[in-house]
């Protein structure tokens, strides 16, 4: 007869089988936990730390608390983190050494997008701008560094000398300088000729019959010279009149020049997009790298064929005829709830992850990523990781709109750089890797922009920096577009925004502004300095008026005398002379 | 000095020819070779486990040689891949092989993999003459170390089964 084991026995075994049980559920967690470090590892290429696990088998659910993912650029901040994370597990397919999760939720998740979490302790993501930066136009700096020393040089250019009113007065002081001298030798011959007749004169008075023909000819010659004495004065009398004329013709071109100056400058036009992308680029390089390297990292995280076997893992899987490879992990629906903060600001997030698996290339569906945010900053952000047929097909559309910007600096100090406040943005990217060409666009809209200049180099001219804070002062939105090109590889961008020609056209406004008061200023100076000029040849006109007609006054004086005391009946004549011999002279 | 040694060495062969059959040794021995030469994550090393707890074996000496031949394994891998490769390869198994691999727990069995067929194919052709020479090998110790004993019990594997019933 068998006995039946007394209750000490069943109480033993009862307790034993208990604690068998722990060990098997502590065991199991643990092996659940490395499990999944190990597959978020060989999934994501980063260690993945888990702070708890636990796996229901009645439930049939797996519980993963405290989930971190470190940055891979910088080790002591983390690229995402998630509180708690529970999958419900289908049964079936663990029989084939799959894990397929029907559905699952991800709460407490937090990661940063768009905003640098650890500036100081980061500095490696400083090279990724620099990286980015390069990646837009070359020639922008050069382009743009060209049109500001043209306009410079069109600021401070001195065309005095092209005014007509300048030039009139300078060729009239040449003339004039001529037409003194040309005078002077003049008066000088007239003088040397006065004096030589009249020396002359004493000669034949005191000599009479050795001057007797010059005495004869003597009216003839006085009369010449008076006639000359009275042209030169006609002439010296002609130079006032002469200078009204030219002051006259100076002034009217003045009034010429006055409506030269009126006109606007001729200026070079710039490439207004070379002017965007010299402003704007070290602002859209830090956006526009992070994005490339999220595509980067997806596009080398997700290969597009079969994974490659594990250089730990011995020997080799076969798969035969008829069987079918299949993912080793799929999560067909994640539920996603947390936080994100972006560009500094925390956004609550809503969405779901769908077709999520550590081999895409062996599933038929694409992964998809949808995250929603309500509220002031709204947000929507649809993204699809496709490797179906072995082909890399991604894209991802984000709409966000009052994105809050914080307060940037555009452009450079050495040249024209604007301080833009904090403003209100509507960013929208799209963008596709087709294997790996990368396309796409990113639009920005900035609102409630507030821009200050702060010019420098030959720009730094109060004037011509109030002209560009008031011309700037009224751009309130401004837009900006960067076009993705090239490969993953070796991305190329193109940007476009309307800052830019806004910015020519104040520069160029503010220039048209200075160029015209540095021009006016220049007239003013030109005009004084001609007045000047004129004065200086009135006067000297004047003075060699006087000059000659009291020296000719005095000639004249001094030959009419000559010419009143040479009196035929005291003049000795031939004639006489012969008339007084002796009729038997001999000479007769 | 030398007698510490002397005398270590002669409580270990004790313990392991203690109340245990050379068989039994033996047995143990080839299980945890075959154990030891393959990889673990397939429900064939599990079941080889199973059995070195199961079958009336030394289980000390089965998980000595399972630990000793996991560092031996790895070198056979070479050998082992093509002689699995061949198998897995035969074109009229092909079938099978796949009707296999598609059963539930086909998976997990392992048998797909180059490296976990051929080592236990390896270890199944190697098993009987390495639990032959091995049985010798502890028959030859037990006649060395058995004498110092005065304990009927040993090697007398049915002991507690005859004193539990």
């Amino acid at each position: 007869m068998r006995r039946s084991p007394r209750w000490q026995t069943w109480t033993i075994r009862l307790l034993i089988a208990g604690v068998v049980a722990l060990a098997a559920q502590l065991g199991l967690d643990v092996a659940v936990r490395s499990y999944a470090v190990r597959s978020a590892k060989a999934a994501f290429g980063a260690g993945v730390e888990v702070g708890h696990s636990h796996l229901s088998l009645v439930n049939r659910k797996i519980r993963l608390d405290g989930l971190q993912v470190p940055n891979p650029c910088d080790q002591a901040s983390h690229l995402l983190s998630v509180d708690q994370c529970e999958l419900e597990l289908a049964t079936r397919p663990l029989l084939f050494k799959q894990v397929v999760v029907n559905r699952g939720r991800l709460s407490g998740l937090r990661f940063v997008a768009f905003g640098d979490p650890h500036p100081e302790s980061s500095p490696d993501n400083s090279a990724v701008p620099t990286v980015a930066a390069s990646w837009f136009h070359d020639d922008a700096d050069a382009v743009t560094n060209s049109w500001f020393t043209h306009l410079a040089g069109r600021l401070n250019q001195d065309v005095s000398g092209e005014f007509e009113s300048v030039q009139k007065t300078e060729a009239f002081c040449a003339s004039w300088a001529e037409q003194s001298a040309t005078l002077e030798a003049q008066g000088a011959d007239l003088s040397r000729e006065a004096a030589s007749l009249r020396q002359g004169c004493e000669a034949a008075q005191a000599n009479p019959l050795r001057g007797g023909t010059f005495l004869s000819d003597l009216p003839l010659k006085l009369s010449a010279l008076q006639k000359r004495f009275a042209d030169f004065n006609a002439d010296l009398d002609k130079l006032p009149d002469q200078l009204e004329a030219e002051r006259r013709a100076i002034v009217a071109a003045r009034r010429h020049d006055e409506q030269l100056a009126a006109r606007p400058l001729q200026l070079e036009s710039t490439e207004t997009d070379a002017l965007s992308t010299y402003l704007l680029r070290d602002a859209a390089s830090k956006p526009v790298g992070d994005l490339v390297t999220l595509l980067k990292w997806i596009h080398e995280t997700v290969p597009a064929d079969a994974p490659k076997k594990s250089s730990a893992r011995r020997g080799e899987d076969i798969l035969f005829a008829g069987c079918q490879d299949r993912s080793n992990i799929i999560i067909r629906a994640l539920e996603l709830e947390g936080t994100a903060t972006i560009v500094n600001r925390a956004v609550e997030l809503r969405g779901a992850m769908s077709n999520f698996t550590t081999t895409p290339a062996l599933l038929n569906d694409p992964m998809r990523l949808r995250l929603q945010a309500v509220g002031p900053m709204p947000i929507e952000l649809q993204a699809v990781i496709d490797r179906t047929h072995g082909v890399v097909h991604d894209s991802v559309v984000l709409d966000c709109q009052g994105l809050l910007i914080p307060a940037a600096e555009l452009g450079s100090p050495d040249g024209v750089a604007l301080s833009l406040a904090p403003s209100t943005c509507s960013l929208s990217v799209s963008v596709a890797v087709d294997g790996d060409k990368l396309n796409g666009e990113i639009q920005m809209v900035h609102q409630n922009v507030h821009l200050v200049p702060a010019a420098g180099g030959g720009f730094s001219d109060p004037s011509i920096a109030a002209t560009l804070e008031e011309s700037l002062g009224h751009v309130e939105s401004f837009a900006t577009r960067v076009t993705l090109g090239g490969t993953l590889a070796e991305p190329k961008c193109t940007l476009w925004s309307n800052l830019g020609s806004a910015t020519a056209e104040a520069m160029e406004r503010a220039t048209q502004r200075a160029g015209s008061q540095h021009t006016r200023a220049l007239m003013v100076t030109a005009g004084r300095r001609g007045d000047e000029q004129l004065t200086v040849v009135e006067r000297q006109m004047t003075e060699q008026q006087a000059k000659w007609k009291t020296s000719f006054a005095a000639v004249s004086a001094e030959l009419q005398t000559v010419a009143t005391e040479d009196k035929p009946s005291n003049r000795l004549s031939p004639d006489r002379l012969g008339r007084r011999l002796p009729n038997n002279s001999l000479f007769r | 000095m030398l007698s510490d040694v002397i005398a270590l060495v002669r409580g270990i062969a004790r313990s392991l020819v203690a109340r245990t059959s050379p068989a039994q040794l033996a047995l143990g021995f080839t299980l945890g070779m075959i154990l030891g030469a393959m990889p673990k994550t397939n429900l064939i090393a599990l079941a080889l486990c199973v059995a070195i707890f199961s079958l009336r074996c030394n289980r000390a000496l089965g998980l000595v040689a399972a630990v000793a031949f996991s560092f031996l394994g790895t070198s056979l891998d070479p050998f082992t891949h093509k002689v699995g490769l061949a198998v897995l390869s035969i074109h009229s198994l092909q079938a099978s092989y796949a009707w296999m691999l598609n059963m539930p727990f086909g998976a997990w069995v392992g048998f797909n993999n180059t490296v976990v067929l051929g080592t236990f194919l390896l270890g199944l052709y190697v098993a009987y003459p390495v639990f032959w020479l091995s049985r010798l090998f502890f028959s030859v110790l037990r006649s060395v170390f058995g004498r110092d004993t005065d304990d009927p019990a040993v090697f007398d594997d049915d002991l507690e089964l005859r004193i539990a019933a």
